[in-house]
């Protein structure tokens, strides 16, 4: 190859037969004169030929025929496969109409290609070429569809959509002119039950308004009765979060059928709106609708749901429940305790109140529930209140109320408060009996005498010997006697038979009057019933 | 969606009957005019009949699923050796290693023996051939698949660059490079011919 030769491209371009004119002519010169290039051309020459160059196979006449049976063979294998991952069936239409412009197309090409008249092939070519583009956008709307439907169906089917996937989902929509919304109420409307709830749940995922409409189309159709379903689609609603869509939830709170998964979609929501709508559904709220709206509130935290709850427990609903979620909220017990100060409650509402404070074993309380006592109604609540917040003042408040035997017909009111105090004092222990009786040693008058009276409802055996000394202490000796009685027993009657002999007149009669009174009574934590018979004793 | 879902019907033990009427119809059409010339193009690819037929056969199955894109059917033998350049490229690829032979062995193009000594026989023919064939395979991708759709005829630069997406420029420099490496092994192998004749 000398400076003068011809580069490779006009030599591959002579090959290719593009080479003309001046030029054309002045390479095929120098090729023939140049060994170099001659030698050039002939490889290009080869290397073209092989190119080109068809394989000696001769494939049979029926080759075609073959070729098809095997072709449909394989496409419906892979059909099959296709099937068996849970393709749905939903495209055929439009593949038909694109299979349909297809044929038609190529009879039209094939027409022109046999000699009909120019400007009739033409627009006959151009008619097949527009249904092939309309039905390529049918195919393409199709696989979008499938798409969508492949992702409802996925078999990740526990993972929420991700923003990957809706988008990529809107994209090709958009690609066909249509929006994803509506394809996914088009899916949920026509889909089986087994991937409704994955609908439902795109268009929670999604959270565009447009979808309100079909799930009220869904929430109105038996698909509803379907408990998942329609705790996706109620869901659903609430993170769309429309004045629409919650006044639906609001609407399937009333009902008893479906107001568990309505009101526990509102709350979950959180929202402004949804929360308005509990609490207008709070108002009236009773039945199966009061006790939903306790499950559902009662998981929520939050100043609202604790208002809810405290407007629910306020109109006397009745659940244990709701109790422990305002017992779990450590602002109900300020709350209660303002109420009932605030005395702007009725008897049942605060009677409900106090039980709260006792329910939350509220320490700050005691003084409240303890002027409760005083009050005609309130006595047996405050009561059992005081009991259970246990708290000393309280349980000293409780011993309060005792009278002795013989006085205590003589004021309705003050009888009731005796009564009360002493069914809850009867349920504390010995423990609490001693705690009395060392109040009542650093007592004096009718206070320290009430302690005494406390001891003998919840003591033992082992506080006898105590009440027995306190016998001779004479302010207490009315107060220890019907004690020890109270105890009864064994021991207590052997005490009180022995009080029978007591130098003190007034000693002597009393114990002998709880000795009849006594008489064939079990005394408290022993077997012994029958110490003192009939013509024992007293006899 | 894929057309051989549409082409069923409700028969699914034949999948020849399962056809739809206008499906199959295409179907004919297209085998009849393409599959021949795809076959053979793809047997002298990959120079094994099984081979050709198999890679023939998922062209079709190829070219099935993705009807939508072809854009006119008076393009539909480029659009079907665009996918046939494509999915013998794809099948090539984890083949190469041993189909290439190694470069020390080039040199003589294995044309010692009986046939060698006579360079215009056939089978001194089948050699070049081969030796082409290799240079082929050993192609960079891009000017691999120009050089190869070229090779089927009918694809001018437009062409090669629309099946292959890029610039007709850019056909035409891969062409250009892809040939003048398959002409010096042309170059090499005459040479070493009249060396040893």
């Amino acid at each position: 190859m000398t400076r003068g030769c011809p580069g490779g491209d006009a030599l591959w371009a002579l090959m290719d037969g593009e080479l003309g004119g001046a030029h054309g002519r002045h390479v095929r010169e120098h090729v023939r004169s140049c060994l170099a290039c001659r030698s050039r051309l002939e490889s290009a020459s080869r290397v073209q030929g092989e190119l080109f160059a068809r394989p000696p196979v001769i494939e049979p006449a029926d080759f075609e025929d073959r070729f098809r049976t095997r072709l449909l063979s394989r496409l419906a294998t892979s059909e099959e496969h296709r099937r068996a991952r849970g393709w749905p069936r939903v495209a055929a239409v439009a593949a038909g109409l694109l299979v349909a412009a297809a044929a038609f197309a190529w009879t039209a090409r094939s027409r022109s290609d046999s000699g009909a008249s120019p400007r009739s092939d033409r627009h006959e070519v151009a008619e097949a070429d527009r249904r092939l583009r309309e039905a390529q956008l049918r195919v393409r709307t199709e696989e979008a569809r499938l798409a969508l439907l492949d992702a409802l169906q996925s078999r990740e089917s526990t993972a929420p959509f991700s923003s990957e996937t809706v988008g990529a989902l809107e994209r090709r929509f958009a690609a066909v002119g249509l929006r994803l919304e509506n394809e996914v109420v088009r899916a949920a409307e026509s889909a089986p039950l087994s991937y409704l709830g994955r609908a439902v749940e795109f268009m929670g995922a999604h959270g565009a308004r447009d979808y309100t409409p079909a799930l009220r189309r869904l929430l109105s159709s038996p698909v509803k009765d379907d408990p998942a379903v329609g705790r996706q689609a109620f869901e659903a609603l609430a993170r769309i979060d429309t004045g629409e869509s919650v006044r639906m939830l609001e609407r399937a709170a009333r009902d008893p059928e479906t107001s568990a998964p309505a009101l526990a979609a509102l709350v979950e929501s959180g929202s402004d709106r949804a929360w308005q709508a509990v609490e207008r559904l709070a108002r009236r709220a009773d039945g199966t609708l009061a006790s939903d709206l306790v499950a559902a509130v009662a998981k929520s935290d939050g100043e609202t749901s604790a208002a809810i709850l405290r407007q629910l427990y306020v109109d006397g609903v009745q659940s244990e429940r709701l109790v422990e979620a305002l017992v779990a909220r450590p602002s109900s017990a300020a709350w209660a305790r303002r109420e009932i100060e605030r005395g702007a409650t009725d008897g049942p509402t605060r009677r409900r109140l106090i039980a709260l404070l006792g329910a939350a074993g509220d320490r700050e309380a005691v003084a409240i529930v303890a002027r409760a006592l005083e009050r005609p109604g309130d006595e047996e609540i405050a009561a059992r209140t005081l009991l259970a917040i246990g708290d000393e003042s309280g349980l000293l408040a409780l011993a309060g109320q005792l009278e002795l035997e013989s006085r205590r017909h003589r004021d309705g009111a003050a009888r009731r408060r005796h009564e009360a105090a002493r069914d809850a004092l009867s349920e504390l222990g010995p423990r609490e009996a001693d705690l009395f009786l060392d109040r009542a040693i650093e007592a004096t008058g009718r206070a320290g005498r009430r302690l005494v009276l406390a001891a003998g409802l919840c003591g033992d055996d082992g506080v006898l010997e105590r009440l027995a000394r306190l016998v001779d202490r004479d302010e207490y000796e009315l107060e220890a006697l019907e004690a020890i009685a109270e105890i009864g027993g064994e021991r207590a009657l052997a005490l009180l038979t022995g009080f029978t002999r007591h130098g003190d007149a007034r000693v002597r009669a009393n114990a002998r009057r709880h000795l009849e009174r006594l008489s064939g009574r079990p005394g408290r934590g022993s077997f012994v019933a029958h110490l003192v018979p009939t013509g024992g004793p007293l006899a | 969606m894929t057309i051989s879902r549409s082409l069923r019907t409700t028969d699914e033990n034949s999948a020849e009957a399962g056809l739809r009427p206008e499906g199959a119809a295409l179907l004919d059409e297209l085998v009849r005019r393409h599959a021949r010339e795809i076959q053979l193009f793809l047997h002298k690819l990959c120079g094994d009949h099984h081979h050709a037929e198999e890679l023939a056969q998922d062209v079709f199955v190829k070219a099935f699923r993705n009807l939508d894109s072809l854009r006119d059917l008076g393009s539909a033998r480029r659009w079907l050796f665009a996918i046939a350049v494509n999915h013998f490229n794809d099948w090539l690829r984890p083949r190469r290693r041993r189909l290439v032979r190694p470069v020390a062995e080039i040199g003589d193009f294995d044309l010692a023996g009986p046939a060698s000594d006579r360079p215009g026989s056939e089978l001194a023919a089948r050699e070049l051939g081969r030796a082409i064939a290799e240079g082929i395979f050993r192609l960079p991708d891009r000017q691999r698949r120009v050089v190869l759709l070229f090779s089927a005829k009918g694809f001018g630069y437009a062409e090669i660059g629309d099946a292959l997406g890029i610039t007709p420029e850019a056909a035409k420099v891969n062409l250009f490079h892809a040939r003048e490496k398959l002409r010096k092994i042309a170059d090499r192998y005459f040479r070493d011919r009249r060396d040893e004749s």
